[in-house]
């Protein structure tokens, strides 16, 4: 125990944070689930409905559903676009090559930008008339592929992931990077001199020690694919693309509390998602400590 | 050790394509500025005949956007300060100190990291409502530090874990009271962790939309990510304008990263490295 | 021993002094002499953006102490969320632009509106207005809005030059409106542009009147209001929402209608790209700006075997509302006052080409378009409400998802099934 502290002193070195957490990000949490259970409009009068909202959500509600199953295909498509993709350059820039430092810091540039301006530049990138996509398709003759690719309900959701990627994946190739920088070098030669090829070295070596990364950064994803707003809300023109075929969990609840004026339904979503995402972290760290101490 | 190989050579080729290909769409946005619409309209690809300056300035007077600027630098800097003070705090206790609760606390701190924003929007809301705050700078930094704190007190509770402790009993027994130890000896030698931090908590910050849409609607207190939005609804068939509104807008951000890209991505990697 | 809790006490307290400074600075001083108008309005672009700047400043001039600060959205976003949040939020504008209709008496219901029977009483201002304006802005019997100008919402615009060139006269039936469109694509124009992008008001909207032709105005207001027996899957819905279909099979639209803003179709139209574009009244004015050589007229919905109204126009009175609770009631009333002024109007009239619901005005318009505008609202047997301003918000969306999907090419039948789904809940 160290000498000059009184029984209060951690306590107030903990109050500050705590006092902001409390008051801004969990009693509304909290008070989120009450609202759960009105029907309200944002002011005025609050109606108890009970479990209704829940009743609606999970049952008639389709567009929730649609909504949360964008949310599971931009999850997974992000596992290749930001997750694999980084990994992937990671990997090939770790070499000590010239220009390769310089490579790593371009790479990451997109992070710095505001998320809405590469919405709206990606928003124009996908344009059907004055985009670069179609309009390089025109140019290679492939004028029939071109299509309005956020508003076609098909390719809408991968059109976001991959703009994701192209933010995102800087992000994630640091994250990799400083872990293939911590493997000693001493173990990739050693193979090398074996005789393995780069790719052999990739999988047997650098991989599996890269596991604890890999977890952390799928589990980013994971949490992030449900933060995701900001995107989907630019490019998909206020959320929802061409009749919610966009939509994500997120959009949704905005347009039922602020467009809609349906508060206590917006909080029943917003408490199913948060539960969702909650129990599947917790499960998913739970077993990868697990697994990791029997590794 | 230190020869190249030809296949290195194809590899950085093949990564120098790869990089100006994603570097292409800024560079694009960029020089379609300098066109007229019916071009940008005609012939995306095409350069621009001439090099002209002036609608930048245009569009930053147009799109009030110097005004964005400020009001984004007033919040993103204050809510760092506040969350840089606050963490560390915090996180020195949680990793040093020993009381009743910690690990409760500590635990109540990570849990804010899996909350998505949407949960509570709608009470938070109602709570900057009832406050008064709507439409003025705390209704998004108070939110934002609050939101801030968890992966920083993550962060820098792994960080303080790893540090001897040597000069802090030395400090003690010198008769250094606690707020002295860390003001004075674990602040200074926490430098990288906390820039860590304090670059994350910018650029959350910068970027949020969601809180600043619902939050503010002043165009006086405005921040820059609606501001662009708002110049986006207005300007939306003007492409020129508008390319050049966001170009104008992303230079400071690239100034910023090409002065300090070594300071945030080693501030990144070593913290990453520490977790 | 020592005792830190002198200086943590200190930095706390300098800690909170700071964000007390913040707070006050955040609040903001408030001007003590000048009134300041918070003017909520979703006109951010065309003649009409160029005339309502210099209307503004005309009545700052005379009126020193008032300022007039105004908030203009993209209406998309002012119609949904923009103005409702302003209200929400505690910081509601001070006098703001409406659609007529249910918008208006949402806001009654909500507490948001003032009344004005006594304000308009005053100096006869009522009586300048022409009679008809005045249905869209009463609820149960008294009034909450000053009428500004009547909005067609929905007719088909073309290009006179391409219709000359290949010989088409304005169609008067629905078939004759088909064949033009097929030897216009013949020709290899583009023969409708249209942007329905986000909630899908613009085709949401003429697919509306065209289902209002086809079963009737009251099964239609009946159909959107959720009465007992309606249903979207009504056979007389269905074949309304087939007529697009149809047109969307036979390659008559740009493609891509649903990821394309309203404005870029209108652009598309603008440089002579597409041949014609539905839209509403509110063109002239973007033309007087944007296009001001291209030759245009435009024509109503043509005639439909159907039950409604064959001569019926989709469209509503628009203007401008104070808030109840706004203490500028009297400063806001002038600013309407000078806003509805027969000079300020003819003004307006002249520079957009807009009807306006001001008396003594029609001959002032210079644009030859506005005698179209004019004979439409007069030869109107009935006027249709649009779903978003006449009926609730989220059946109004339900519909125009619909509608949009069968711009996509999905079956309207299954469409509208699933519209039904969309708001079993409000039954």
């Amino acid at each position: 125990m160290q000498r000059g502290i009184d029984r209060y002193t951690p306590y107030l070195f903990v109050l500050p944070a705590l006092v902001i957490f409390v008051l801004f990000v969990l009693y509304p949490a909290l008070d989120n689930f009450r609202y759960s259970f009105f029907d309200w409009r944002g002011f005025g009068p609050m109606e108890w409905v009970g479990w209704a909202n829940y009743e609606r959500a999970l049952g008639s509600d389709g567009i929730f559903h649609l909504a949360f199953r964008n949310n599971i295909l931009y999850f997974l498509g992000t596992i290749g676009s930001e997750v694999a993709f980084g990994l992937m350059i990671a990997f090939l820039l770790s070499k000590p090559l010239p220009l390769f430092s310089g490579l790593r810091v371009l790479f990451f540039t997109p992070m710095v930008l505001s998320m809405t301006i590469i919405g709206i530049l990606w928003s124009y990138i996908y344009h059907p008339q004055i985009g670069l996509i179609n309009s390089l398709l025109a140019a290679v003759g492939q004028q029939d592929a071109a299509r309005a690719w956020l508003g076609d309900p098909q390719t809408i959701i991968a059109a976001v992931v991959i703009t994701s990627g192209w933010t995102y994946g800087g992000f994630f190739m640091l994250l990799f990077y400083a872990g293939i920088k911590r493997i000693p070098a001493a173990l990739a030669e050693a193979a090398r001199l074996d005789g393995a090829s780069e790719w052999k070295i990739f999988t047997l070596v650098t991989f599996p020690l890269l596991r604890p990364i890999l977890v952390i950064a799928l589990l980013l994803c994971w949490t992030g694919s449900f933060k995701a707003f900001n995107l989907f809300w630019v490019m998909t023109g206020e959320g929802g693309g061409p009749y919610h075929s966009g939509e994500i969990v997120a959009t949704w609840i905005m347009k039922q509390a602020f467009q809609f004026s349906r508060m206590g339904y917006g909080a029943a979503l917003a408490v199913i998602m948060t539960i969702v995402v909650v129990v599947s972290s917790t499960a998913y760290l739970l077993y990868s400590n697990r697994q990791r101490l029997e590794y | 050790m230190n020869r190249l190989r030809w296949k290195d050579y194809v590899l950085m080729l093949a990564m120098l394509l790869l990089c100006l290909a994603m570097a292409f769409p800024m560079v694009w946005m960029a020089y379609s500025s300098m066109k007229p619409n019916r071009l940008i309209f005609t012939d995306p690809w095409s350069l621009p005949e001439q090099f002209t300056l002036e609608r930048f300035s245009e569009a930053w007077v147009v799109g009030n956007l110097g005004r964005y600027f400020t009001n984004s630098m007033i919040v993103t800097s204050t809510t760092v300060l506040l969350v840089v003070l606050l963490a560390s705090l915090a996180a020195y206790a949680f990793a040093r100190l020993e009381f009743r609760g910690r690990q409760p606390l500590f635990y109540l701190f990570l849990a804010g990291l899996v909350i998505p924003a949407q949960t509570f929007v709608i009470p938070l809301f109602v709570l900057l409502r009832n406050l008064g705050l709507i439409d003025s700078y705390p209704a998004l930094i108070l939110p934002y530090t609050a939101l801030g704190l968890p992966m920083s007190i993550f962060i820098l509770h792994a960080f303080f874990s790893t540090l001897p402790r040597d000069l802090e009993d030395a400090a003690a027994i010198d008769g250094c009271g606690l707020f002295r130890i860390y003001s004075l000896i674990i602040m200074p030698i926490s430098k990288p962790a906390l820039a860590t931090i304090a670059i994350l908590a910018a650029i959350d910050s910068w970027n949020e939309f969601l809180f600043a849409m619902l939050f503010i609607r002043d165009t006086m207190t405005r921040t820059l990510p609606i501001g662009l939005y708002i110049f986006y609804g207005h300007y939306d068939i003007d492409y020129q304008m508008l390319f050049s509104g966001l170009t104008v807008a992303t230079i400071p951000l690239v100034l910023f990263y090409v002065f300090f890209h070594r300071f945030i991505i080693e501030g990144l990697t070593v913290g990453a490295l520490k977790e | 021993m020592t005792y830190e809790g002198g200086t943590i006490v200190r930095t706390i307290g300098q800690m909170l002094f700071i964000t007390c400074l913040l707070i006050l600075l955040a609040a903001g001083p408030t001007l003590a002499d000048a009134v300041v108008l918070d003017f909520a309005h979703a006109t951010t672009g065309g003649a009409w953006r160029e005339a309502l700047t210099e209307i503004i400043r005309e009545f700052e001039e005379s009126h020193p102490d008032i300022t007039i600060r105004e908030n203009a959205m993209k209406d998309e976003i002012y119609e949904t969320v923009g103005l409702v949040s302003l209200f929400h939020a505690g910081t509601p504008p001070d006098v703001y632009f409406q659609w007529g209709g249910w918008l208006v008496e949402r806001d009654v219901s909500e507490g948001w509106a003032a009344k004005l029977d006594e304000e308009l009483a005053r100096d006869s201002w009522k009586d300048s207005f022409s009679s008809a304006a005045w249905d869209d802005a009463t609820v149960g019997g008294e009034i909450y809005m000053v009428p500004h100008g009547m909005d067609i919402t929905n007719l088909v615009w073309y290009n006179a030059d391409i219709f000359a060139r290949y010989d088409l006269q304005e169609p008067e039936t629905w078939e004759e409106f088909m064949d033009l469109c097929q030897t216009l694509k013949d020709a290899g124009y583009t023969p409708i542009a249209a942007g329905n992008k986000g909630v899908g008001w613009p085709m949401g909207n003429w697919a509306g009147h065209l289902v209002s032709r086809v079963i009737g105005e009251s099964a239609y207001d009946d159909l959107l209001k959720l009465e007992e027996g309606t249903s979207f899957s009504d056979p007389g819905v269905v074949e309304a929402l087939g007529l697009l279909a149809d047109m969307v099979d036979r390659g008559f639209f740009n493609i891509g209608v649903n990821v394309i803003d309203a404005s870029e179709a209108r652009m598309s139209f603008f440089m002579e790209q597409a041949v014609m574009h539905p839209i509403g009244s509110w063109l002239v004015s973007s033309a007087r700006r944007d296009a001001p050589e291209l030759n245009y007229a435009g024509f109503d919905t043509p005639a439909i075997d159907g039950q409604g109204d064959q001569s019926s126009m989709i469209g509503l009175t628009v203007g401008y509302m104070i808030a109840a609770d706004s203490p500028h009631f009297d400063e806001a009333a002038k600013f309407l006052r000078h806003l509805t002024s027969v000079e300020m109007q003819r003004y307006r009239v002249e520079h957009t080409g807009e009807i306006s619901a001001v008396r003594g005005t029609g001959d002032a318009a210079v644009d030859p378009r506005f005698e179209l505008l004019v004979d439409i609202t007069e030869a109107a047997g009935t006027t249709v409400a649009p779903p978003d301003t006449g009926y609730e918000l989220e059946v109004a969306y339900a519909f125009y998802d619909a509608a949009a999907k069968v711009m996509d090419g999905i079956d309207p039948a299954q469409a509208l099934q699933e519209a039904d789904e969309a708001i079993a809940h409000l039954r």
